[in-house]
């Protein structure tokens, strides 16, 4: 990068706040999808909502493409720098700014990490609802950019849900306020389309949350069953009565095996461990309780297990929590898939992910939000066999297949990213991407936030929509499509 | 006026394409009862009806899922869902009347909001057919989904201003088994919004609270919904603040009343009012300014719906709230008076977005806040 760019970016922040040292750079050259590593040419880590301002306005005045990062945990490459861009670190911003009780709302910089905001409140007896497995170092700021979800979603919702207001700088380094605690204002839901758009919008500098009152009684059932067939059954059974869970995880025996090496959960010997997690007033709690017990019985539940106290509990969720980074214990390498299908398809769809790993001789762990068909493959292979890490790769693949043919997505909560670009053709078509690229063109039409992510051919802003017709600046030899 | 109702989304789609060419401005139109909603149209306006588009899907009850078209009414939908004992938990004015893609392109909500979030929360996907005739799908058919934007939201409450909704996926609720509805007056809206308060405060968790009424006679209405032993037990919470119950036939005769207020619009101007919740003060001196004598109030939401003499106070009350972020928008009757209040600070962003998506600028065209 020339000189008096990073003079421009010492001066605007501080000489402090800007690294250039090349084996510092690398710290970032990937985040927690590290089969992706790009050096950025420059990394920048404002202290405050002015500086990232300050940031983002010398990229657009140099035409530089940035990346914002939060704590580099994302699972789809979303945070992998631009080889001759920077990467806005976020970490510094990690405030938390104002507590509103009486009206059930945090307001919070980007780098906070998400477990903070529960612990902050938690002694008021509120909790931040959006869970993710990596709540104990991810933050915020990277949460809103992926839409992040977590166990707890099905009833409490995504960070969509829970997002009130967003100072946003957006690329042209402009501040704005999307979305606000009023009702019914008039507008289009800016705040809305931004969350979940993974950093390719701006960068948000402040957040007003909604916190939750913890319900008063929380009750989290263990169900063993013989097949993921009849975990997924009972699931079935306890949606359509109408029970609406906090959380419902299924664990195949492979991550109940993973699992216990890892963290000694206490899980019981099963095929399949139904993991139920309600919460809400006593007399309601108990009384959803027993038809849940019994609608477990019915599909073949032959043990029941129920944790009450917040020590069996934090049990209970240590063990699936862990379960990603459990498969270390059972497996050299793996790949952390994330598919959605309809609750309806889970038994075939399992059926056929593992047909697939038999023929491809490998072996899939599943572990899966299955209240919301969130599922979690994990293919295990070894990196040392060749052919081996290919064969997962095209596994992996062919998992996001099925999900689509299910009518499903290819992506629950980790994102598109870097990891997923080519499946979004398959996914959605032609018209619906380019749909997508106007309101990117609205927010950014230099294409300078996070260029090169979600999008499978990421179009300039100005293109012609059509028949591919090569951009003037492509002529050129200027950019390329890829 | 001209009508148009296409019997296929393809067609409607064809029928946006020639207006774009034709540079012909164009009315998305559902049932047609609330348009009162934005300004007037233009007189060479087409009307594009959805009504014809009516169909449900793919309803598929174990999933909670249901794909209906845009034209059809969401009493027709409640039906379907009744039959499996689920639910749109919905209670917009115009009610069962309303079309789906009009209730969402209006943004619109009524008290069960309190419990249940509004519409936009409930949306998983949409199809819409662009101002120049592109179909294009966002979301898909499953609950969790993060794949690309979610640029269905962006049409819920853009009164058809970026599109026409031509097909929408829902993520449904069980119903509840149980209800209850309990009334307290009150002679002044002071007494009103504090009893309204104390019936929103845990241990209560109701389906709804509202505050109705005007001059010295205030009514609020609280319900509670959820498993019988809970909702029984919350009742008699209330009962003890002070509220009544209400044998059911008269409850939801009340809150039908409550949710169509204002539906169809008599000769008074119609005022909406939305802030913080928790500015209460603003709130009440808001209210106050614009001299409501009937009005339907949801304090613990920061929402009210109003009927007014006149527009004397429009100006003081949008002095009021719009410094703290709220908005008083005349939904009907604003004769010269600014419809809308003031421009937010994202307004570049929403100009720049609607010439993306309708460059022609036939949708819809000077009806909106947008333009």
């Amino acid at each position: 990068m020339e000189q008096r760019i990073v003079d421009a970016f010492r001066r605007a922040l501080g000489a402090p706040c800007v690294i250039t040292d090349p084996m510092q750079l690398r710290t970032y050259e990937c985040d927690g999808l590290t089969n992706f590593r790009v050096v950025p040419a420059l990394v920048v880590i404002p202290e405050s909502a002015a500086a990232v301002q300050a940031a983002v306005r010398i990229c657009h005045d140099e035409r530089l493409p940035f990346v914002a990062r939060g704590a580099g945990t994302g699972l789809s490459g979303g945070a992998l720098p631009v080889a001759e861009g920077v990467v806005i670190s976020l970490t510094r911003l990690n405030r938390i700014l104002e507590v509103d009780l009486d009206n059930e709302c945090i307001i919070v910089e980007p780098g906070v990490i998400n477990a903070h905001v529960t612990r902050h409140v938690s002694d008021a007896g509120y909790f931040y609802a959006p869970d993710p497995s990596s709540q104990s170092v991810c933050t915020i700021g990277g949460n809103i950019a992926e839409n992040a979800g977590g166990a707890h979603c099905l009833k409490y919702g995504f960070t969509v849900t829970h997002v009130l207001a967003l100072d946003v700088v957006l690329p042209d380094g402009s501040m704005v306020r999307l979305g606000g605690r009023a009702p019914d204002r008039p507008g289009y839901d800016l705040a809305g389309v931004f969350v979940g758009s993974e950093g390719t919008l701006g960068i948000v500098t402040r957040a007003c949350l909604r916190l939750v009152k913890r319900p008063a009684t929380i009750q989290t059932l263990l169900a063993a069953f013989h097949s993921t067939d009849d975990a997924g059954a009972a699931v079935g059974a306890i949606i359509a009565a109408g029970v609406l869970p906090a959380a419902i995880e299924i664990m195949d025996r492979l991550s109940i095996v993973a699992a216990e090496a890892a963290v000694h959960a206490g899980y019981p010997d099963c095929g399949a461990l139904l993991l139920v997690e309600l919460d809400g007033p006593a007399s309601e709690v108990d009384a959803l309780m027993a038809r849940v017990n019994a609608l477990c019985s019915a599909c073949g539940a032959w043990e029941q297990r129920l944790a009450a106290s917040d020590a069996e509990r934090a049990v209970v969720w240590r063990g699936r929590k862990a379960a990603f980074a459990a498969m270390g214990r059972i497996s050299p390498n793996y790949i952390v898939q994330d598919g959605v299908i309809p609750r309806t398809a889970l038994a075939a769809v399992l059926r056929e992910i593992h047909e697939l790993g038999e023929r491809a001789g490998l072996r899939v762990a599943n572990v899966f939000h299955a209240g919301d068909g969130n599922l979690h493959p994990l293919v295990l292979y070894d990196r040392k066999v060749p052919g081996q890490e290919h064969a997962a790769e095209a596994l992996s693949g062919e998992i996001l297949r099925i999900c689509i043919r299910a009518g499903g997505s290819i992506t629950g909560e980790h994102g598109v990213g870097m990891e997923k670009r080519a499946f979004m053709a398959e996914m959605f078509a032609e018209p619906d991407l380019d749909t997508m690229q106007r309101v990117r063109c609205a927010f950014d039409p230099q294409r300078l936030a996070n260029p090169d992510k979600v999008f499978p051919r990421p179009r300039l802003c100005g293109e012609k929509t059509g028949p591919y017709v090569p951009h003037p600046l492509e002529v050129a030899g200027v950019a390329e499509f890829f | 006026m001209e009508l148009i109702s296409p019997t296929s989304p393809e067609e409607l789609a064809a029928v946006l394409a020639q207006a774009s060419a034709a540079a012909r401005p164009v009315v998305p139109l559902g049932a047609g009862i609330h348009q009162h909603l934005v300004a007037p149209p233009p007189p060479d306006a087409l009307r594009l009806g959805t009504t014809a588009l009516d169909r449900v899907l793919e309803h598929v009850p174990a999933d909670l899922t249901l794909t209906v078209q845009a034209g059809a009414r969401l009493g027709q939908v409640q039906v379907v869902l009744a039959g499996h004992g689920q639910w749109l938990p919905w209670d917009p004015p115009g009610g069962a009347a309303a079309t789906i893609g009009g209730l969402l392109a209006c943004g619109l909500a009524g008290p069960l909001r309190q419990a249940y979030g509004t519409p936009r929360d409930w949306v998983l996907g949409a199809r819409i057919a662009l101002a120049d005739g592109t179909l294009v799908k966002s979301g898909g058919k499953v609950v969790k989904n993060v794949a690309g934007y979610d640029l269905h939201k962006l049409h819920i409450g853009a009164y058809g201003t970026l599109g026409v909704i031509v097909e929408v996926t829902f993520k449904l609720a069980p119903q509840p088994a149980a209800w209850r509805t309990l009334l307290a007056e009150s002679a002044d809206l002071a007494g009103a919004l504090e009893m309204a308060a104390r019936l929103a405060a845990p241990p209560l968790a109701p389906a709804s609270v509202v505050v109705c009424g005007g001059g010295t006679h205030y009514r609020v209405a609280v319900r509670f919904s959820g498993v019988p032993a809970a909702v029984a037990r919350q009742g008699q919470y209330a009962a003890g603040l002070g509220a009544t119950a209400l044998a059911d036939a008269a409850a939801a005769a009340l809150w039908q009343s409550l949710s169509d207020f204002g539906t169809p619009p008599d000769a008074r101007p119609l005022v909406r009012l939305g802030i913080a919740p928790q500015q209460r003060d603003a709130y009440r001196t808001a209210i106050d300014a614009l001299g409501a004598h009937d009005g339907v109030y949801q304090p613990t939401i920061g929402a009210a719906r109003m009927l007014c003499a006149d527009l004397a106070g429009l100006a003081a009350a949008r002095a009021i709230v719009e410094p703290l972020g709220g908005a008083v928008v005349v939904e009907h009757g604003a004769g010269d008076a600014p419809r809308w209040g003031a421009a937010r600070d994202s307004a570049r962003l929403m100009h720049a977005l609607r010439q993306r998506l309708d460059p022609a600028g036939v949708l819809n065209p000077g009806r909106a806040f947008v333009d």
